[in-house]
C-alpha cells in the first residue's frame, strides 16, 4: 500500500486537534450532565428552567432504567408519528414551505424515513431535493436530527452514571439531561457551525429552485438549481452524527460540502462530541485513565481502518494497474489510485478519511461513493458499521457501544488468566454478562437474518443493480448500515420498494431500541452496586494492556461473526479482481 | 388503508420493545423500576 505525504499529514493534523479537543468539550459535559454551572448557563438557564415549568419536569426526580428507557421510547413513538404526519400531508404545506409543491411522501417510503430520522439512522430512499418539501425538511427531518443525537448522548450518559454511582437505585432522569443535551450542546454547536458553512457557500434559504440553461442556449437545456435552508441541516447532520443529506449527494455536493475546508470541519464534527464523551466517561467514573484506555483502543482502531482504505485506494485497482497505458501512480499532475466515485476537489485521502469515520461513527454522510472503492477500501466502511460504530461512535452510541465491549473483555479476560471479572471498581456478574452477550447478538442477527432473506428471492435480489459478489456487499452493507444507525448507503441498490422499506424500518428499529435496552438494563444493575476495593485480583482497565486487549476483543468477535458473509462479497471480489475476473 | 398499517406496525415495535425490557428487568429480579 502507498501513501501520499497529504494522506499522513492530514491523519496526524486531524488526530492531534481530535485529541486537544477531548479534555475541554469532556469536562464541560461532564459538569453539565453532572448538575454543575458551565459558562452558558447565565444565559441558557432561564430557558432550561422556563421549560421544565412549561412542561411540569421536576429536575430532581430520579428515574430507574426502565423509566428513563420508557421516557425516551414515549418521545420517539410521538416524534416518529408526527414526522410521518407531516411527510404524508406535504401537499398542504403551502408555497413557502413547500415551493416546488411536491406531492405527499408515500406511505411505505414515509414510514421508513420517519423511523429512519427517529433512530438516528437518516437512510435514505429518496433524493431529498426532488421529494421532501422544505417544511419536512426542517420540522420533520432536521427537529429528529436534534432529538436522536440528544438521545443518543443521554443513554451514554445514564449508562455513565450507572457504572459510577454506587448503591443507587437511579440513573438520572431523562428529561433533564435531554433537554441539556439539546440546549447547552447541540444548538451552540450548530448555530457556530451553521455561520461556517455559510461562509463557505452553503445556501441558507426558503428560495425556489433556480432555473438556468446551459452554454446551448435559453430554450434548449434547462437545469434546476436545488436550495434551500441547508446549511442549518448540515451543521446538525454532522454534529448529530445522522447524516442525511438535504440533496441527495449528500456531502458530496458542492452546496453541502463546498471546500477542502468545509470537509475538514465536518470531519471533525463527526467525532467531536463522541471523543469529549469518552473523556467525560473518565472524569465521571473518577479516573480519567479509565476514559483514554477507551480513547486508545478507538484511535488505534480508527487509524486502521483509514491507513487501509486510504491505502488500498491509493493503490487503486490492479485489473486497471496491470494495462500498460493505465497509470495510476501518484504524480504532480494526477492524484493516482481509484478515483472513481469521489470528488476531485478532495481527492483520495480526504474521501477515504471521511469514509472511514463516517462509518466508525453512526454519521453515514458520505462524500464519495463507497461502491466504486476498491473492494478492500469499501470492506472498511462495512466493517467499522459491523463492530458497532464504538470508533469514537455516534454521538453517545459510540460510548455505551464500547462500554458493552469493555465489559465483555474484563470477562474474557477474568475467564482466561483467572482474575476476577471487575469493571471500575464493581463486580461483573451473571446479569450484566448475560445483557452485553444479548446486546452483542441482537446486531448481527438483525443484520445477517434480513440479509439472508433478502437473498433468497426476488424481493430482495431485483433491486440489486450489479452481479457477482458486489451485489451481495450492497445488501449485506444496506442491512448493516440500518442496523447500525448508520445510513451510509454502499449504493447500487434500489431500496425504495416496499421490501427494503418495510424491512429495512424494522432493522432500523431494532438496532437502535432493541440494541439498547439490556445497555440501560446494565445502567439499572451496575448503579445498585457497591464498590470493592481493588485486589491482587482485579484486572487492570486502565493503560496499554486493557486498550489492545480491547481492540483484539472487537476485532475478533467481529471476524468471527461477519467474516463468512464478508469472505463471500468483498474478500471475493478483490481475489477475482486479482485474477482479472471482474462482472 | 396503508397510512393505518404503519402505525400499528410503529406500535407494535415499541410494545414489543416494552415487553422486552420487561423481560430484561424480570432476569434481574425486577428491584429496578
Amino acid at each position: 500500500m502507498s501513501y501520499t505525504s497529504h494522506a499522513i499529514i492530514l491523519w496526524a493534523l486531524y488526530s492531534v486537534i481530535l485529541l486537544l479537543s477531548a479534555k475541554p468539550l469532556g469536562s464541560f459535559m461532564y459538569t453539565l450532565f453532572s448538575g454543575g454551572r458551565t459558562f452558558l448557563h447565565p444565559v441558557l438557564r432561564p430557558v432550561e428552567a422556563g421549560l421544565y415549568r412549561l412542561t411540569g419536569v421536576d429536575e430532581n426526580e430520579e428515574m430507574g432504567w426502565r423509566g428513563y428507557l420508557f421516557a425516551s421510547l414515549a418521545i420517539s413513538i410521538l416524534t416518529l408519528m408526527v414526522t410521518y404526519l407531516i411527510e404524508r400531508t406535504q401537499q398542504f404545506h403551502g408555497h413557502f414551505f413547500n415551493p416546488r409543491g411536491f406531492p405527499n411522501v408515500a406511505e411505505f417510503l414515509g414510514w421508513n424515513t420517519a423511523v429512519s430520522f427517529t433512530t438516528n439512522t437518516n437512510w435514505q430512499n429518496y433524493p431529498g431535493e426532488t421529494t421532501m418539501s422544505y417544511l419536512t425538511q426542517m420540522a420533520g427531518l432536521a427537529t429528529h436530527n436534534f432529538f436522536s443525537a440528544a438521545m443518543g448522548i443521554v443513554w451514554a450518559v445514564a449508562l455513565v452514571r450507572g457504572l459510577a454511582r454506587r448503591s443507587a437505585s437511579g440513573i438520572g432522569n431523562f428529561w433533564v439531561d435531554f433537554v441539556r443535551a439539546l440546549l447547552y450542546i447541540l444548538l451552540p454547536f450548530c448555530i457556530v457551525l451553521t455561520l461556517l458553512y455559510v461562509w463557505q457557500g452553503v445556501p441558507q434559504n426558503f428560495s425556489a429552485y433556480t432555473a438556468v440553461h446551459g452554454l446551448e442556449g435559453a430554450g434548449k437545456v434547462t437545469q434546476l438549481i436545488a436550495q434551500g435552508p441547508i446549511a442549518s441541516q448540515e451543521a446538525i447532520k454532522i454534529l448529530g452524527t445522522n447524516g442525511g443529506g438535504f440533496l441527495n449527494a449528500n456531502s458530496a455536493h458542492p452546496f453541502e460540502n463546498p471546500t477542502p475546508f468545509s470537509n475538514f470541519i465536518q470531519l471533525l464534527s463527526i467525532f467531536l462530541i463522541a471523543s469529549g464523551l469518552v473523556y467525560m466517561f473518565g472524569k465521571w467514573v473518577g479516573n480519567t485513565r479509565q476514559g483514554w484506555s477507551v480513547w486508545a483502543a478507538m484511535f488505534i482502531l480508527f487509524s486502521m481502518g483509514y491507513f487501509v482504505a486510504v491505502g488500498t485506494e491509493q493503490n487503486g485497482n490492479v485489473f486497471l494497474a496491470s494495462r500498460a497505458h493505465v497509470a495510476t501512480a501518484a504524480s504532480a499532475t494526477q492524484p493516482g489510485g481509484n478515483m472513481e466515485g469521489k470528488e476531485v476537489r478532495f481527492g483520495i485521502a480526504d474521501s477515504a478519511i471521511y469514509a472511514t469515520e463516517t462509518t466508525d461513527a453512526s454519521c453515514g454522510c458520505i462524500n464519495s461513493w463507497h461502491e466504486s472503492y476498491t473492494p478492500i477500501g469499501g470492506l472498511v466502511p462495512l466493517a467499522n458499521i459491523g463492530i458497532g460504530e464504538v470508533i469514537f461512535g455516534g454521538v453517545g452510541a459510540g460510548l455505551y457501544g464500547m462500554l458493552m465491549y469493555c465489559i465483555i473483555a474484563v470477562f474474557i479476560a477474568g475467564l482466561m488468566v483467572g482474575r476476577t471479572p471487575e469493571y471500575l471498581g464493581k463486580k461483573i456478574e451473571g446479569f450484566e454478562v448475560k445483557m452485553a452477550s444479548l446486546a452483542l447478538l441482537i446486531s448481527p442477527a438483525n443484520i445477517l437474518l434480513f440479509t439472508g432473506v433478502a437473498m433468497m428471492g426476488s424481493w430482495g435480489l431485483s433491486s440489486i443493480f450489479n452481479p457477482g459478489p458486489h451485489g451481495l456487499s450492497e445488501v449485506l452493507y444496506a442491512y448493516t448500515s440500518m442496523n447500525g444507525n448508520n445510513g451510509s448507503a454502499f449504493g447500487g441498490l434500489g431500496s425504495n420498494t416496499n421490501w427494503y422499506n418495510i424491512t429495512g424500518g424494522f432493522a432500523m428499529l431494532i438496532g437502535r431500541f432493541l440494541f439498547y435496552t439490556p445497555l440501560i438494563a446494565i445502567a439499572g444493575s451496575m448503579a445498585r452496586k457497591r464498590t470493592v476495593p481493588e485486589s491482587l485480583g482485579t484486572f487492570p482497565t486502565t493503560g496499554a494492556t486493557f486498550s489492545i486487549l480491547l481492540v483484539f476483543v472487537i476485532i475478533i468477535v467481529a471476524a468471527l461473526t461477519y467474516f463468512p458473509a464478508y469472505s463471500l462479497g468483498a474478500i471475493l471480489e478483490q481475489l477475482l479482481l486479482n485474477a482479472h475476473k471482474t462482472f | 388503508m396503508f397510512d393505518v398499517l404503519a402505525v400499528v406496525m410503529t406500535l407494535v415495535f415499541f410494545a414489543a420493545n416494552v415487553a422486552f425490557a420487561i423481560g430484561c428487568d424480570r432476569l434481574m429480579g425486577g428491584r429496578n423500576r
